[in-house]
């Protein structure tokens, strides 16, 4: 598709807005608009989300024990990372030390989350990009196209992805919603039929990882424009790592760095978050905006997920994962803060999990059925966070005395980089549109820049049926003077 | 359609159970999975999704079960799917049966033949029970299924 916007010559005194709605290939509703100058040029770019959902309402004044279930209707793509935060909340809320063997076995359960959800963001829908070009034709950018041009790579996601799921399903008894982990540990211990099961299934899923890491390494000379221009810029970056500052996805505390590698805050109480962040809202979008407090709006923009997590840790703690790490590091040095690594790093992390996901799978306790802590409401407050596939999850529920929730606080991973994909969306709109002739490619990279952090609006809103690509163009009185739909 | 004892038969029961008669689709692949007696692989899903590929690749015969908006209420339909020509893009929120059909095909060179089975409901609202006329009529797509699978 190509588009030329009104002759400026006429309309000197005219400031445009471009309207990207929705945008597809990403989990959620969403657009963009971008407002031009007199001369054309890019002035300012929004990411709307343009949906709520409203879950921390509705919750409210429902038992304690409904939520880790009920926030895991949050979204399809990604149920158990609520279900992990939002149990961690309810464990502190009984106030128990869960057993070992449960913590093991939620940490496997994340790490298959975090591969089959990175494994659906590569694959499905960013490898049409990556394969078939930015530039190519939108009939043919979607997996089909993939499939056309590189069937390897698309039977290897796809079998990625249902690895991830499978051991989901293995493990809570179904892959979407699955109801295992509960307040206390998760409810059924792990048979050993299942454990070799899951065993045996892991050794391809990382070869396929290793096989799609050398082809996005060779490939990655065909995207230095992209690597240079989506979101590429500092800021600060965080995650969970644990004492010995190796990435963890389950427990922790935050690390913060800047862009240089500084480390801005260490061994930061994730429980103590409202300390560290502040939420700003903004009137054209309903995701919240958070910040690292202590630096203000302008120097406290943060990036969390699998970019996040490689930067802020000292090593995934598994081998073939750091290899991969640092060479990552060695080649693109300065460069390594662009956003469009987001991909590069969540390949990394599909490897580190089928690593971990061995590893606890051989731990000498991880057929116990020690696995479940009872016990009433302790306390009234609990909060509890974990590493979703997308980056730093924070659920933070209020009771009353009688165990029915009073109040429910929720930053999604997503929102944490809300800040970072407006300013992406600015950058790459600023680089790549040069004049008035906007061209499907030069969308499709605004899109694409969103793509790369994988965002996950499902988490508070909903997509149903398809996601056309809408553009409206806005003269200054508001009218609409271009429009295409694809 | 001449199909042996053999036979390998996927069914993949379509729906979301929390949406009243949307729920067919679970209860007829539930009630197929208890009586156990047809061999088959069976899968509960949702909706379609890519990953359901590889498993029809394997299997001799795909039977979809799913409730429908069309027709009167009550009313079993029973269609081959045939792989369709150009396949939009499928994606985790919406892919047909003729899409995934295709996509078989073409990640695997093979897609067995596909029958979709489907009872239009009555209601699709909030709820965890199937109304009375398709809770009625349920035995009759669950008798569909198996004459598919076993004639």
């Amino acid at each position: 598709m190509s588009m030329i916007l009104p002759a400026l010559e006429s309309e000197k005194a005219m400031s445009q807005r471009i309207t990207i709605d929705p945008v597809t290939r990403i989990e959620g509703h969403a657009k963009i608009t971008l407002q031009l100058d007199e001369a054309g040029k890019v002035q300012d770019a929004h990411f709307h989300v343009t949906q709520v959902r409203g879950f921390e309402k509705f919750c409210e004044g429902r038992p304690f024990a409904e939520m880790p279930s009920l926030m895991a209707r949050i979204c399809g793509i990604c149920p158990v990372s609520h279900l992990i935060a939002s149990s961690k909340a309810c464990d502190a809320l009984l106030a128990v030390r869960i057993p070992p063997t449960a913590i093991k076995l939620r940490r496997i359960m994340n790490l298959a989350q975090i591969m089959q959800s990175h494994a659906l963001s590569f694959f499905y829908l960013s490898a049409p990009d990556l394969l078939l070009g930015m530039d190519a034709d939108p009939a043919q950018r979607n997996l089909f196209g993939v499939l056309a041009q590189h069937p390897e790579i698309a039977r290897g996601g796809i079998r990625l992805r249902s690895t991830g799921q499978q051991i989901i399903e293995l493990l809570g008894g179904k892959r979407i919603h699955p109801a295992w982990v509960v307040p206390g540990g998760v409810s059924e211990p792990l048979s050993e039929e299942k454990r070799d099961t899951i065993l045996a299934m892991l050794p391809e899923a990382r070869e396929t990882t290793l096989r799609t890491l050398d082809w996005f390494k060779h490939s990655l000379s065909e995207y230095r424009e992209e690597i240079a221009s989506f979101a590429n810029f500092p800021s600060l970056f965080m995650g969970l790592v644990n004492d010995a500052h190796e990435m963890d996805t389950y427990d922790g505390t935050w690390r913060i760095v800047a862009s240089d590698g500084r480390v801005i805050a260490d061994r930061l109480d994730p429980l103590q978050y409202q300390t560290y962040i502040e939420e700003k809202i903004e009137n054209w979008t309903y995701l919240k905006s958070p910040y690292y407090k202590p630096l203000g709006l302008q120097d406290g923009m943060y990036r969390v997920g699998p970019l996040a997590r490689l930067l802020v840790s000292e090593s995934y703690g598994t081998p073939k994962a750091d290899r991969e790490r640092a060479e990552f590091l060695s080649t693109y040095g300065e460069a390594r803060t662009s956003s469009f690594f987001y991909h590069y790093a969540r390949l990394i992390e599909i490897l580190h999990a089928c690593e971990s996901i061995e590893r606890l799978l051989n731990e000498p306790d991880i057929l116990s059925t020690r696995v479940r802590a009872h016990a009433e409401p302790n306390q009234l407050e609990g909060i509890g966070v974990a590493e979703a596939p997308r980056g730093t999850l924070i659920h933070h529920y209020t009771i009353d005395d009688n165990g029915l929730i009073r109040s429910a606080n929720l930053i999604i991973a997503t929102g944490h980089n809300n800040l970072a994909m407006n300013r992406g969306v600015l950058q790459v709109a600023q680089h790549f549109i040069k004049d008035t002739h906007i061209t499907d490619g030069m969308l499709n990279r605004m899109e694409a820049v969103i793509r790369a952090f994988d965002p996950c609006l499902s988490c508070s809103t909903h997509a149903l049926g398809e996601m056309p690509l809408h553009v409206q163009v806005f003269n200054a009185s508001g009218a609409v003077v271009d429009e295409r739909v694809r | 359609m001449n199909v042996s004892a053999k036979l390998q038969p996927l069914i993949i029961g379509i729906g979301n159970p929390l949406r009243s008669d949307d729920g067919l689709g679970w209860a007829v692949a539930e009630r197929l999975s208890q009586d156990g007696d047809l061999g088959s692989d069976i899968h509960m899903v949702h909706q379609l999704t890519p990953e359901l590929a590889q498993w029809m690749a394997t299997a001799d015969l795909v039977v979809m079960i799913d409730a429908s908006h069309a027709g009167e209420p009550g009313e079993l339909r029973v269609r081959p799917v045939s792989p369709c020509a150009q396949p939009g893009a499928v994606g985790t929120h919406h892919t047909t049966p003729e899409e995934l059909a295709a996509l078989t095909a073409g990640l695997y060179d093979h897609c067995p033949p596909v029958v979709i089975v489907t009872m239009t409901g009555t209601s699709f609202d909030l709820g965890e029970q199937l109304s009375p006329l398709i809770t009625e009529k349920l035995p009759l797509v669950s008798e569909a299924v198996r004459r598919i699978t076993q004639t």
